[in-house]
Parts: structure tokens; sequence; C-alpha cells
């Protein structure tokens, strides 16, 4: 899977028209083509492309991400840089939205028609009907522009040090990936809910007297995560792919915000490497996923029974 | 049946009515549905599917779907001196609740849907005990583990740890009936638990509830559509036909006698291994007509032989034809008897 993954990242990325050294080269030195074939030599962009593609296969594998065309920067110091910014952002959206996305969908899914429910329709709509970025923008809007309770965007201001102080820059992007995550999973945590709320063993449960919080607690609950987990894992690239909006909107300076510089300045090396990353992130997750569900859910456990 | 009230009735249904809510229209499922049920005894109900049969089980336990609810009549359930109307406790409430699992145990058809798939069998089965019983963890699970013994669940301290997806269906019938026993009701509540098995696991589990209503003296009502069953563990039956008990009786009353056109047909259309095989299984004829439908006048007389006109005029009311035999038809003669139908049937 993953190496699938690499090549067609490497390969889509050699089919681009855009000859990486004209980038590279500022235009006044362009003119000296031996320079420029020199360049090319020694960057190694004159080998057979397969031949490249597993060069370039062994380095990322033995962790040698290469120089970005750019900076000249080593590339793994980028992502040393920009990583914890992202990871932040990502992890702290993912986890409010999951713990948001099943407490409400719970209530809403117990009491079909309540305040929850409604509730949850209205988000639903919201959330599905904008796309991140104009979710961030008209956050901006209300809370750092007209109010001005909250930065602008940043991730540190000078004076910040700890966690803590940082925390107003970080609530409207993480509250933006948030609501946009949040939409589809309540909605999709409410109706498993309904939809175990029919099962027979429901009715079982109820026929032992169990008190009703408790029905829904140990009975109802843990049944409809197993379909709501595989959700979250469709939904993780939507994520990854949100933050690089939302970083550019708050200026966040993360993994989204170099990938967005690279693609504008065909810097192919940090492309392709941060491309990989979030590929492998998203398969790790969806891993993850199926390790939770097999914990929720006995039947696909491997080797179960007997 | 016999209305008088010296005998020690465990449940006494008094014209209950069910109606659901269905769209924009309230279906009238049962109508004015009467059972006195003794003390001790083997309660079958039969009837084809959608006749009530399942709705007066849920009704008894307050346990109908959402979009349904008891709109008159009641509900009496009697431990010893303690008389409780069943359909005047609040749902979910804790009187209700205290009575559910406790003194009215249910066992369901399908065992794969009806047990969580999440959790061990052994749990949920004791989860009913730590409700009602106050007793720990431990002494639960040996109380679970000697009644799968009992049971006849083999290696049972394994068994307490397995799930359900990992059990064969009589098997998974026997952890229903654990769940339903446990803690030892007076009533026991089977709603069809042989349907989804083959033959011979029918007829052990058959076995298994029989014993439990001789032994321990529980009151069972079984609900089903297999007449074989039925006179095998039955001591008193109720045929019901779209929402209302049309005939009641022993079994022998009812079966070896019966006295209802729907009864009949119902008996005549059991296949026996004796019978000539040149001779065609009698049917019922024609469908069972939508709740909807019917409104005024038997509800059966849209397929019965024996129809007159005054049939569909007005409700038809329970007549004794014997003591303890009660038969919800006009057509009956003094002797209780049906007409002699020209042409046959």
């Amino acid at each position: 899977m993953a190496l699938t993954i690499s090549a067609l990242i490497f390969f889509a990325s050699r089919l681009s028209p855009i000859d990486p050294i004209n980038a590279m080269v500022p235009p006044d030195q362009a003119a000296d083509s031996a320079n420029l074939a020199q360049l090319r030599q020694e960057l190694g962009l004159n080998d057979n492309i397969i031949l490249q593609y597993f060069h370039w296969l062994k380095n990322i594998a033995t962790g040698e991400f290469g120089y970005s065309l750019q900076s000249g920067q080593k590339i793994s110091e980028i992502l040393a840089l920009r990583m914890p910014a992202t990871l932040e952002l990502v992890l702290s959206a993912l986890i409010l939205s999951t713990l948001l996305a099943l407490t409400i969908g719970l209530f809403a899914g117990a009491n079909k028609g309540g305040i929850a429910d409604k509730l949850s329709r209205i988000l639903a709509v919201v959330g599905i009907a904008m796309p991140d970025f104009f979710i961030g923008l008209a956050l901006l809007n209300v809370f750092a522009y007209r109010v001005s309770w909250l930065p602008t965007g940043n991730r540190v201001a000078p004076g910040q040090v700890t966690l803590w102080d940082r925390l107003p820059n970080l609530i409207l992007p993480v509250s933006t990936l948030t609501i946009a995550m949040l939409a589809v999973l309540i909605r999709y945590t409410r109706n498993s809910v309904l939809d175990t709320l029919n099962k027979d063993f429901v009715k079982t449960a109820r026929s032992k007297g169990v008190p009703e919080w408790r029905v829904l607690y140990s009975h109802v609950f843990r049944n409809s995560l197993g379909p709501v987990m595989v959700l979250l894992a469709f939904r993780l690239p939507l994520l990854v792919g949100g933050s690089i909006l939302v970083e550019a909107v708050f200026q966040w300076p993360g993994i989204g915000t170099t990938i967005i510089a690279a693609v504008t300045a065909s810097d192919y090396p940090v492309i392709m490497v941060v491309s990989m990353l979030i590929a492998m992130v998203i398969l790790i997750a969806s891993f993850l996923v199926d390790i939770v569900k097999s914990i929720l859910d006995p039947r696909v456990r491997l080797g179960g029974g007997n | 049946m016999s209305l008088s009230t010296d005998q020690d009735l465990i449940l006494d249904l008094k014209s209950v009515n069910v109606k659901f809510k269905v769209e924009d229209d309230t279906l009238h499922i049962l109508r004015d549905v009467s059972l006195s049920i003794p003390r001790g005894s083997f309660l079958c109900v039969v009837g084809e599917s959608g006749c009530g049969k399942s709705v007066t089980a849920q009704a008894i336990v307050q346990l109908l779907p959402d979009n349904g609810e008891i709109s008159s009549g009641d509900i009496v359930f009697s431990q010893g001196d303690k008389v409780v109307e069943l359909n005047k406790l609040e749902k979910f409430g804790k009187q209700m609740r205290d009575i559910r699992g406790a003194k009215i145990g249910m066992i369901f058809q399908d065992t794969l849907s009806s047990l969580n798939p999440a959790h061990k069998v052994g749990r949920q089965v004791a989860e009913s005990l730590l409700q009602h019983l106050p007793i720990s963890k431990s002494e639960a699970r040996a109380r679970v583990v000697d009644l799968f013994r009992k049971l006849g669940i083999p290696d049972p301290e394994r068994r307490y740890e397995a799930y359900p997806h990992e059990f064969s269906g009589g098997m998974r019938q026997r952890v229903m009936i654990a769940i339903a026993t446990v803690c030892e009701p007076d009533l026991v509540i089977a709603d069809e638990p042989t349907t989804a098995l083959d033959v011979t696991i029918q007829a052990q589990i058959m076995t298994l509830l029989k014993d439990l209503q001789k032994s321990a003296g529980k009151t069972f009502i079984l609900i089903t559509h297999n007449m074989a069953l039925v006179s095998e563990v039955a001591d008193h039956v109720a045929v019901m036909y779209l929402g209302r008990v049309v005939e009641y009786g022993t079994v022998d009353q009812v079966l070896r006698d019966p006295r209802h056109p729907y009864t009949k047909a119902l008996m005549a259309s059991v296949p026996n291994l004796d019978a000539d095989k040149n001779v065609e299984l009698q049917t019922v004829d024609g469908q069972t007509p939508s709740p909807a439908e019917v409104t005024v006048g038997c509800e059966f007389a849209g397929r019965c032989p024996y129809v007159v006109a005054a049939c569909r005029e007005k409700t038809v009311e329970m007549t004794q034809v014997n003591p303890g035999h009660d038969v919800r038809c006009i057509r009956l003669d003094s002797n209780g008897k049906l007409p002699v139908l020209n042409g046959g049937a």
C-alpha cells in the first residue's frame, strides 16, 4: 500500500512539465547552460527515472529526505519545525470533534426530536454546506475583527511560552476544523444510535429491568461506535486536507503552509516528502481504527473465539 | 374461560386494547384481549403472523414499540398478596423495571439479534441478577455458571467468557432462557423461542421449558404458530385472529374439539404423517386482512365458510360452550356446535 502511494507520488511529480531547475536558479544566472547541466547532474535529474525512483525510495526509507530546492534547507529540519504545529491543530480538532460528536450524537439519537437532535440538525446543515476556509473566515470576521476577543492567526506571539499562553491562538483554527468535522460525525452518530436502539438486544436489555441510562450507555452506545469509527477513518484525509486550507487562512506555520509554499515554488522534494508523510499518517490512522473496531466488536477480532 | 375469581390467577388481561400509530393512521392491533392465566399453568397463544400474539407479550411487560400504546384495558399481575396493574406503571419507571426480569422473564425469537454482540454471554445473564439482587459480581458469576450447567450448556465456566456469535442457535437460546429465568421469575413469556431453530433442537428447548414449569412451578406463556408444539407442552390454548382471542380452552378442548371456524381451519392445515397422501392439505382460504380493513363484525367473516350476514353486523362476544372453553362465534347452536355445511368445505 505504502509502496503504491510512493510510486504514484513520485511519478506524478515527474509528469509535471515545469522544470524544477528554473524555479531554483535565479533568472539572471539561467543563461549559463553549462552550470544548469552540471546542477542537473549533481541532483541526479539525468538518471533513468526508474533508478531515480528507487534512489528516492531508499533515501526516504532511511530517513534521508533530501533538501528543499527552494531554500536548500534539510527537509527533515523543515518537518521538525513545522510538524508540531500541524499535529497540535489536527489532533486537537480530531479529539474535540470526536468527543463532541459522540456526546451530542448519543443525546440526539436517544431523544429523537429533542433539543440535542434539533441542534445537531442545524449544525449538520451549517457544517456540510460551508467549506472549511469559509467557516474559518467567518469566525475570523466575528471573533477577531468585530469583537477582537481572539487573535487573527499565527501560532505564537512574542512573550507566549507555554501551551496555555498560546491557547487563544489555537481556538479559532481548531474550532474551524472541529465544526467542519463535527457536522457529518454528529449526524452519523445519531443515526447509528437510532439504528442500534431498534435492535432486538436493546429490547432484551430492557426486559431485564435495566434502567434506560444503562441500556443507552452499556448496550446502545458501544454498538453504535463501530460505524462511526469507520466514518472517522474516511474523514481523516478531509481533516488533513482541511488543515492545509485552515493553516493558510490563519497563517499557521504548519505542514499546510509548507506544502502551499512548496507547490508555488515547484519545490518537488518537499512536495513529495510531505505528500508521502500525509499518506502515511492516513494509513496508520486507518490501521488504528481497525484496532479500535476490534476492541469494540468481538466479531471482527482475528483468531477470536473457541 | 372461567371468569370466576376463585382461581389463583397470576396474570389477568381485561379487555386490553393496543393501538399503533403508523404515519397518519392509527391501527387497532389488539381488540379487547382478555386472558386469565392461572398460576403454574402453561398457556400457548397461537395464531398466524400479524394476529397480535407478540404484541400481547410486549404489552404485558410494557415493551411495545415507540409508536404503540395500550389505549384501554387492564393488565393485572399478582404476586401472592401483591396485586399490580402493570398498565398503570410508568414504562421505564422503577416499579415496572423491578418486575421486568425479576418477576416476569422474557425469551425472544431471534437469539442472534436478541443478544448483545459486544458483551460476553455470561455478563449478559449476570446483568439481570446484579440489577435485581444485592449480590456481588463473583456470586452472580457463580450462579450464572451453575444455571448454564443446569440448562445443558457444556463447559459453562469457559462458555461464560464467550460471545454470542461463538454459540450455535440452540446454545444461544439456552443463554436467552438463562437470562429470562436467572432471577427466578414467577412468569416467563416466550415469544416464538424455537422458530429459528431446527426440529431436534426445538424439541430440546421445549423439554427444557416444560421441565422448568413443572419443577419450579413457574407460569409460562408460549407464543407460537407451531401447533405440534402446542399439543406437547400446553395445558391451555388461546387462539388469536386479527387482534382478538377467538377461542380459549384447555389443550384437549381446543385441539381435539375446535369450535371456532378459524381454529378448525388451523387444525385442518396441520400436516399429519398418517394422512392419506392423495388428500390435499387444507389451507385457510384467503389472506389475513389488514387491521385497518375490519371495523365492525367478526374479523374472520371474510374468510369463513360459515359466514352469514349477521356476522358482519356487530362485534361478536365470547360465549362459553363448555366449562373453561370459550368461543367467539355467533354461528354456534345451543350445543355449541357449528352448523353442517352443505356441499362440504
